[in-house]
């Protein structure tokens, strides 16, 4: 009998029972409003895992003596600046400028997502800096997963196309709007964790 | 009477047809921890109006300093920079009018500061480089339609998040499916 877990907990959390998006609930608008393709998810997991990875890391050194409102702000400003060479990598070629500008405002929204300015305070910046590096990356993850499935289902649905290339007959435009994008975050989020359920049940029948 | 008339159905019209919520989905998650606890609602629309109203003013002047394309790169961390300046200054006005309420109210200031709502407002008041007065009208209307999104999603929260409803959509997905209806509602009255 394997008494190994399914993942580790840092993995778990942050890519099964914690995933940003899919289990928490947070940093819905990029997700609900521009990720309407796996391309488009592709690039805000892309501008998030930069943005949101970098910032975390390079703020595990502010000091703790520095006033809670200072410390919030100085993230933000660092996020901020680090945008700057992301922006400026996209912008570099044409198709990939294309796709970036698609996604409009909510890539540099991504600057005051909640896993830097909430997490970082509630739970990262308390833990050992290996676990809590380690951890940030696995969120980081769990939330590209979540967008890279989301607009994948999206825009499948919604052109009928997977990677551009036709497979359904028909198709639910509906489904690029906003409302579509709610409506099915609703459901694949449902979904989530309907199967998570499911395999959290089968491995502690396995344990037992 | 009726020019007021006509003005207050156009305010509501904008809050309603134009909420940032519904048409952006900008702030979707502080939305739903704000409709956890509907006595904070007042509270959280007031700073968000707040924040994004005098964010918006001191953006707009900011704005100027930003003359050249490389300069204009960092406009993010302009925006991050007046809205770390009304934080400061909202906290330090709480703390001299209201000290006995300062650490009440200071919670809803660390909430509201960094919201992707506010900062979504700057950038959309960014993009077209529309004049101040309508920069604060807009802004103005984000805090209020804010309200109204969050009053319309706590009356029902309570039911969204019932044991009726099944397990996996208790919760985060039966409130993001209940935004969904009303942003579909709102989509079929604008066309």
């Amino acid at each position: 009998m394997n008494e190994r877990p399914f993942l580790k907990d840092a993995e778990r959390e942050g890519i099964l029972t914690k995933n940003p998006l899919y289990s928490s609930g947070v940093i819905i608008a990029p997700a609900a409003a521009a990720c309407t393709s796996f391309y488009s998810g592709a690039v805000l997991a892309a501008v998030f895992t930069a943005v949101t990875f970098v910032t975390i890391a390079l703020c595990s050194f502010v000091p703790r003596k520095i006033v809670y409102t200072f410390r919030i702000i100085l993230y933000t400003v660092v996020a901020s600046l680090v945008y700057v060479p992301v922006h400026l990598f996209f912008m570099s070629g044409e198709v990939l400028s294309q796709m970036y500008l698609a996604v409009g405002i909510y890539a540099p929204l991504l600057i005051t997502n909640s896993l830097i300015t909430l997490r970082t305070e509630t739970k990262f910046y308390r833990l050992s800096r290996a676990y809590m590096m380690k951890l940030a990356a696995f969120y980081v993850i769990g939330y590209d997963l979540a967008l890279l499935t989301f607009g994948g289902i999206r825009g499948f649905l919604s052109t009928g196309t997977v990677l551009g290339i036709k497979v359904l007959s028909f198709s639910i435009p509906a489904f690029s709007n906003l409302y579509g994008g709610f409506i099915l975050l609703a459901v694949v989020s449902a979904a989530f964790r309907w199967l998570l359920q499911i395999l959290s049940g089968a491995y502690s029948e396995t344990k037992q | 009477m009726t020019a007021f008339l006509q003005m207050l159905l156009s305010a509501f019209a904008a809050i309603t047809l134009e909420n940032v919520i519904f048409t952006s989905a900008i702030g979707t998650s502080t939305l739903i921890e704000c409709a956890k606890s509907p006595k904070q609602l007042l509270s959280f629309g007031a700073f968000i109006t707040e924040f994004s109203v005098l964010s918006s003013l001191i953006a707009y002047y900011a704005e100027g300093l930003l003359k050249t394309e490389t300069s204009r790169l960092f406009k993010p961390t302009v925006y991050v920079l007046c809205l770390g300046l009304v934080y400061i200054l909202t906290l330090l006005v709480i703390r001299i009018v209201a000290k006995k309420h300062f650490y009440a109210l200071r919670k809803y200031v660390h909430l509201t500061a960094f919201n992707c709502a506010v900062l979504g407002c700057l950038f959309n008041n960014g993009i077209g480089g529309a004049p101040l007065s309508d920069r604060l009208i807009y802004a103005a209307e984000l805090g209020l339609g804010f309200v109204l999104a969050a009053y319309l999603l706590a009356i029902n929260y309570k039911k969204l998040s019932n044991e009726n409803v099944p397990a996996s959509f208790r919760g985060f997905p039966a409130s993001v499916l209940y935004i969904g209806i009303i942003a579909m509602i709102i989509y079929s009255l604008k066309i």
